[in-house]
Protein backbone atom coordinates (compact mmCIF):
# COMPACT_ATOMS: atom_id res chain seq x y z
CA UNK A 1 0.00 0.00 0.00
CA UNK A 2 3.23 2.58 0.94
CA UNK A 3 3.17 5.10 -1.94
CA UNK A 4 0.44 3.18 -3.96
CA UNK A 5 -3.37 5.40 -3.97
CA UNK A 6 -6.38 4.22 -5.08
CA UNK A 7 -7.85 6.03 -7.90
CA UNK A 8 -10.10 5.78 -10.67
CA UNK A 9 -10.57 1.98 -10.00
CA UNK A 10 -6.90 1.13 -9.79
CA UNK A 11 -3.89 1.53 -7.78
CA UNK A 12 -1.71 4.39 -9.03
CA UNK A 13 1.26 5.85 -7.40
CA UNK A 14 0.67 8.44 -4.71
CA UNK A 15 3.44 10.82 -5.81
CA UNK A 16 3.80 14.39 -4.70
CA UNK A 17 2.64 15.30 -8.79
CA UNK A 18 0.21 13.37 -8.87
CA UNK A 19 -1.04 14.74 -5.53
CA UNK A 20 -1.10 18.06 -6.45
CA UNK A 21 -2.60 17.02 -9.80
CA UNK A 22 -5.86 16.61 -7.60
CA UNK A 23 -5.46 19.22 -5.50
CA UNK A 24 -5.95 21.42 -8.54
CA UNK A 25 -8.99 19.44 -9.82
CA UNK A 26 -10.22 19.83 -5.98
CA UNK A 27 -10.02 23.61 -6.01
CA UNK A 28 -11.09 24.71 -8.96
CA UNK A 29 -12.24 28.34 -8.81
CA UNK A 30 -15.82 28.72 -8.55
CA UNK A 31 -18.11 31.74 -9.86
CA UNK A 32 -20.01 33.65 -7.06
CA UNK A 33 -23.77 33.98 -7.89
CA UNK A 34 -24.36 36.51 -10.30
CA UNK A 35 -27.24 37.71 -8.52
CA UNK A 36 -25.03 37.81 -4.60
CA UNK A 37 -22.35 40.04 -6.81
CA UNK A 38 -24.61 42.88 -8.14
CA UNK A 39 -27.11 42.96 -5.34
CA UNK A 40 -23.92 43.00 -3.37
CA UNK A 41 -22.81 45.96 -5.67
CA UNK A 42 -25.54 47.69 -5.03
CA UNK A 43 -25.99 47.11 -1.05
CA UNK A 44 -22.01 48.70 -0.97
CA UNK A 45 -22.75 52.12 -3.34
CA UNK A 46 -26.74 52.65 -1.24
CA UNK A 47 -24.00 52.12 2.16
CA UNK A 48 -20.99 54.57 0.71
CA UNK A 49 -23.84 57.33 -0.31
CA UNK A 50 -25.56 57.42 2.80
CA UNK A 51 -22.25 58.14 4.48
CA UNK A 52 -20.97 60.54 2.69
CA UNK A 53 -24.73 62.32 2.71
CA UNK A 54 -24.09 62.54 6.30
CA UNK A 55 -20.32 63.51 6.30
CA UNK A 56 -20.44 65.60 4.09
CA UNK A 57 -22.20 69.24 5.12
CA UNK A 58 -22.67 72.37 3.53
CA UNK A 59 -20.88 75.78 4.50
CA UNK A 60 -24.53 77.32 4.76
CA UNK A 61 -25.78 74.88 6.50
CA UNK A 62 -22.94 74.50 8.98
CA UNK A 63 -23.13 77.87 9.51
CA UNK A 64 -26.76 78.09 10.03
CA UNK A 65 -26.54 74.93 12.38
CA UNK A 66 -23.84 76.85 14.15
CA UNK A 67 -26.02 80.55 14.74
CA UNK A 68 -28.87 78.44 15.33
CA UNK A 69 -27.03 77.09 18.47
CA UNK A 70 -26.20 79.89 19.79
CA UNK A 71 -29.82 81.45 19.60
CA UNK A 72 -30.83 78.07 21.40
CA UNK A 73 -28.09 78.70 24.33
CA UNK A 74 -29.09 82.32 24.83
CA UNK A 75 -32.47 81.66 25.31
CA UNK A 76 -32.12 78.69 27.70
CA UNK A 77 -29.85 81.04 29.66
CA UNK A 78 -32.44 84.18 29.75
CA UNK A 79 -35.55 81.38 30.59
CA UNK A 80 -33.41 80.20 33.11
CA UNK A 81 -32.69 83.18 34.96
CA UNK A 82 -36.09 84.55 34.48
CA UNK A 83 -37.09 81.10 36.19
CA UNK A 84 -34.47 82.03 39.10
CA UNK A 85 -35.70 86.03 39.40
CA UNK A 86 -39.24 84.85 39.13
CA UNK A 87 -38.53 82.24 42.21
CA UNK A 88 -36.78 84.67 44.61
CA UNK A 89 -39.30 87.17 43.93
CA UNK A 90 -42.07 84.85 44.77
CA UNK A 91 -40.48 83.92 48.27
CA UNK A 92 -39.71 87.35 49.32
CA UNK A 93 -36.34 87.48 49.59
CA UNK A 94 -35.60 89.63 46.60
CA UNK A 95 -37.68 92.19 48.47
CA UNK A 96 -36.08 91.59 51.23
CA UNK A 97 -32.06 92.39 49.43
CA UNK A 98 -33.25 95.33 48.08
CA UNK A 99 -34.65 96.63 51.59
CA UNK A 100 -31.47 95.85 52.97
CA UNK A 101 -29.56 97.65 49.95
CA UNK A 102 -31.81 100.79 50.84
CA UNK A 103 -31.20 100.37 54.33
CA UNK A 104 -27.12 100.77 54.02
CA UNK A 105 -27.70 103.51 51.98
CA UNK A 106 -29.57 105.36 53.95
CA UNK A 107 -27.16 104.59 56.60
CA UNK A 108 -23.90 105.78 55.00
CA UNK A 109 -26.09 108.82 54.16
CA UNK A 110 -27.11 109.72 57.71
CA UNK A 111 -23.12 109.00 59.34
CA UNK A 112 -22.14 111.94 56.55
CA UNK A 113 -24.42 114.20 57.57
CA UNK B 1 -12.52 53.73 -15.26
CA UNK B 2 -11.81 49.98 -15.38
CA UNK B 3 -7.98 50.20 -16.68
CA UNK B 4 -6.86 52.21 -13.31
CA UNK B 5 -4.38 50.50 -11.26
CA UNK B 6 -5.32 49.61 -7.77
CA UNK B 7 -3.26 52.12 -6.35
CA UNK B 8 -5.34 55.12 -8.06
CA UNK B 9 -8.20 53.28 -7.24
CA UNK B 10 -7.77 53.13 -3.91
CA UNK B 11 -6.58 56.37 -3.48
CA UNK B 12 -9.55 57.76 -4.98
CA UNK B 13 -11.69 55.34 -2.91
CA UNK B 14 -10.70 56.64 -0.05
CA UNK B 15 -11.37 60.06 -0.87
CA UNK B 16 -15.01 58.57 -0.77
CA UNK B 17 -15.35 58.04 -5.02
CA UNK B 18 -17.63 55.24 -5.08
CA UNK B 19 -17.06 54.30 -8.41
CA UNK B 20 -13.09 53.13 -7.68
CA UNK B 21 -14.26 51.22 -5.19
CA UNK B 22 -16.63 49.72 -7.28
CA UNK B 23 -13.78 49.07 -9.34
CA UNK B 24 -11.75 47.40 -6.78
CA UNK B 25 -15.02 45.34 -5.92
CA UNK B 26 -15.32 44.00 -9.12
CA UNK B 27 -11.32 42.80 -9.72
CA UNK B 28 -10.77 41.15 -6.47
CA UNK B 29 -14.91 39.90 -5.17
CA UNK B 30 -14.24 36.49 -7.36
CA UNK B 31 -11.07 35.85 -5.44
CA UNK B 32 -12.09 36.61 -1.63
CA UNK B 33 -15.57 34.50 -2.12
CA UNK B 34 -13.23 31.92 -3.79
CA UNK B 35 -11.02 31.97 -0.63
CA UNK B 36 -13.83 32.07 1.93
CA UNK B 37 -16.07 29.46 -0.15
CA UNK B 38 -12.90 26.87 0.33
CA UNK B 39 -12.24 27.50 3.62
CA UNK B 40 -15.97 27.76 4.95
CA UNK B 41 -16.94 24.99 2.97
CA UNK B 42 -20.61 26.51 2.39
CA UNK B 43 -22.13 28.83 -0.44
CA UNK B 44 -24.35 30.67 2.22
CA UNK B 45 -21.27 31.82 4.94
CA UNK B 46 -19.27 32.38 2.04
CA UNK B 47 -21.48 34.82 0.75
CA UNK B 48 -22.13 36.45 3.80
CA UNK B 49 -18.54 36.35 4.98
CA UNK B 50 -17.57 37.88 1.62
CA UNK B 51 -20.26 40.98 1.86
CA UNK B 52 -18.65 41.28 5.47
CA UNK B 53 -15.48 41.83 3.98
CA UNK B 54 -15.83 44.57 1.62
CA UNK B 55 -18.25 46.12 3.68
CA UNK B 56 -15.25 46.27 6.59
CA UNK B 57 -13.07 47.40 3.41
CA UNK B 58 -14.98 50.36 2.54
CA UNK B 59 -15.33 51.40 5.93
CA UNK B 60 -11.92 51.51 6.66
CA UNK B 61 -10.15 52.04 3.21
CA UNK B 62 -9.70 56.06 4.56
CA UNK B 63 -6.88 54.23 7.21
CA UNK B 64 -5.30 52.03 4.36
CA UNK B 65 -1.88 52.07 4.75
CA UNK B 66 0.68 51.35 2.05
CA UNK B 67 3.34 49.50 3.22
CA UNK B 68 4.42 48.00 -0.33
CA UNK B 69 1.89 45.23 -0.40
CA UNK B 70 -0.81 44.57 -3.03
CA UNK B 71 -3.78 45.31 -1.73
CA UNK B 72 -5.58 41.87 -2.09
CA UNK B 73 -2.91 41.15 0.98
CA UNK B 74 -4.90 43.51 2.68
CA UNK B 75 -8.33 42.39 2.18
CA UNK B 76 -7.04 38.45 2.02
CA UNK B 77 -6.12 39.57 6.00
CA UNK B 78 -9.75 41.17 6.71
CA UNK B 79 -11.11 37.82 5.21
CA UNK B 80 -8.34 35.90 7.42
CA UNK B 81 -9.73 37.52 10.47
CA UNK B 82 -13.48 37.05 9.67
CA UNK B 83 -13.46 33.22 8.81
CA UNK B 84 -11.09 32.73 12.36
CA UNK B 85 -13.80 34.14 13.62
CA UNK B 86 -16.56 32.00 11.98
CA UNK B 87 -14.60 28.99 13.16
CA UNK B 88 -14.25 30.16 16.60
CA UNK B 89 -18.15 30.69 16.69
CA UNK B 90 -18.62 27.39 14.87
CA UNK B 91 -16.78 25.39 16.70
CA UNK B 92 -19.11 25.44 19.67
CA UNK B 93 -21.83 23.63 16.63
CA UNK B 94 -21.78 20.53 14.45
CA UNK B 95 -19.75 20.85 11.84
CA UNK B 96 -20.75 22.26 8.80
CA UNK B 97 -21.28 20.02 5.77
CA UNK B 98 -19.10 20.52 2.74
CA UNK B 99 -21.35 21.58 0.13
CA UNK B 100 -23.17 19.35 -2.46
CA UNK B 101 -21.94 20.99 -5.42
CA UNK B 102 -18.09 21.43 -3.79
CA UNK B 103 -18.20 17.79 -4.46
CA UNK B 104 -20.19 17.06 -7.32
CA UNK B 105 -19.37 19.76 -9.62
CA UNK B 106 -16.12 17.95 -11.41
CA UNK B 107 -18.53 14.75 -12.65
CA UNK B 108 -19.49 16.40 -15.77
CA UNK B 109 -18.79 13.98 -19.56
CA UNK B 110 -18.10 11.27 -17.01
CA UNK B 111 -19.28 7.81 -17.29
CA UNK B 112 -21.60 7.46 -13.77
CA UNK B 113 -19.35 5.32 -11.93
CA UNK B 114 -15.82 6.65 -12.70
CA UNK B 115 -17.99 9.94 -11.60
CA UNK B 116 -18.64 8.63 -8.33
CA UNK B 117 -15.14 7.27 -7.42
CA UNK B 118 -13.88 10.67 -8.37
CA UNK B 119 -16.33 12.24 -6.48
CA UNK B 120 -15.47 10.04 -3.28
CA UNK B 121 -11.93 10.86 -3.61
CA UNK B 122 -12.48 15.01 -3.97
CA UNK B 123 -14.77 14.41 -1.16
CA UNK B 124 -11.81 12.63 0.97
CA UNK B 125 -9.21 15.00 -0.17
CA UNK B 126 -11.50 18.05 0.05
CA UNK B 127 -11.80 17.42 4.22
CA UNK B 128 -8.62 16.40 4.69
CA UNK B 129 -8.02 19.91 3.30
CA UNK B 130 -10.26 21.18 6.01
CA UNK B 131 -8.43 19.46 8.48
CA UNK B 132 -5.47 21.18 8.18
CA UNK B 133 -3.79 23.99 9.85
CA UNK B 134 -5.23 28.01 8.84
CA UNK B 135 -1.88 28.96 7.28
CA UNK B 136 -1.89 25.49 5.13
CA UNK B 137 -5.29 25.99 4.48
CA UNK B 138 -4.94 29.67 2.97
CA UNK B 139 -1.33 28.88 0.95
CA UNK B 140 -3.18 25.59 -1.26
CA UNK B 141 -6.32 27.67 -1.91
CA UNK B 142 -3.80 30.51 -2.60
CA UNK B 143 -1.89 28.35 -4.98
CA UNK B 144 -4.64 26.61 -6.82
CA UNK B 145 -7.86 28.17 -6.79
CA UNK B 146 -6.12 31.80 -6.85
CA UNK B 147 -3.04 30.53 -9.30
CA UNK B 148 -0.61 33.01 -6.77
CA UNK B 149 3.17 32.61 -7.39
CA UNK B 150 4.59 31.92 -4.30
CA UNK B 151 6.07 35.67 -4.12
CA UNK B 152 2.46 36.78 -3.90
CA UNK B 153 1.39 34.15 -1.42
CA UNK B 154 4.19 35.41 0.71
CA UNK B 155 2.68 38.53 0.97
CA UNK B 156 -0.59 37.70 1.37
CA UNK B 157 0.78 35.71 4.36
CA UNK B 158 3.46 37.39 5.42
CA UNK B 159 6.24 34.54 4.95
CA UNK B 160 9.33 34.78 2.45
CA UNK B 161 9.07 33.09 -0.53
CA UNK B 162 11.58 30.15 0.92
CA UNK B 163 8.99 29.63 3.72
CA UNK B 164 6.43 29.69 1.62
CA UNK B 165 7.86 27.26 -0.89
CA UNK B 166 8.62 25.25 2.34
CA UNK B 167 5.63 25.15 4.13
CA UNK B 168 4.08 23.75 0.97
CA UNK B 169 6.12 20.96 0.71
CA UNK B 170 5.24 19.99 4.50
CA UNK B 171 1.76 20.50 3.41
CA UNK B 172 1.72 17.89 0.45
CA UNK B 173 3.77 15.41 2.68
CA UNK B 174 1.51 15.56 5.36
CA UNK B 175 -1.68 15.51 3.16
CA UNK B 176 -0.38 12.44 1.33
CA UNK B 177 0.79 10.81 4.58
CA UNK B 178 -3.21 11.25 5.80
CA UNK B 179 -4.85 9.50 2.50
CA UNK B 180 -2.22 6.93 3.06
CA UNK B 181 -3.25 6.43 6.38
CA UNK B 182 -7.11 6.49 5.45
CA UNK B 183 -6.48 3.68 2.69
CA UNK B 184 -4.49 1.41 5.07
CA UNK B 185 -6.57 1.73 7.85
CA UNK B 186 -10.08 1.34 5.60
CA UNK B 187 -8.95 0.09 1.91
CA UNK B 188 -12.89 0.33 0.84
CA UNK B 189 -11.98 3.65 1.16
CA UNK B 190 -10.57 3.98 -2.39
Amino acid sequence: MDGKYFRGGRYVDLDLPGLEVQLAEVLAPIIPRVNFVDDLKRRLSVEQDISLATKRLDPVQSVLLGVAGVISGALILVIGLRAIIALLGGKGHLQQFKEQIQQKKTQTMGSFS
Amino acid sequence: MLDITDEMALVQAGEGNSEAFGVLYERYVGRIYNYIYYRTGNQADAEDLTARVFFRAMHHIKNYQDRGLPFSAWLYRIAHNLVANWHRDNSRRPEVPLDDGMIVRHQWQEQPEQALLKSQEHERLLRLIRCLPPDRQQLLILKFVDHLSNTEIGQIMGKTEGAVKSLYHRTLLSLRYKLQEIISEDPSAG
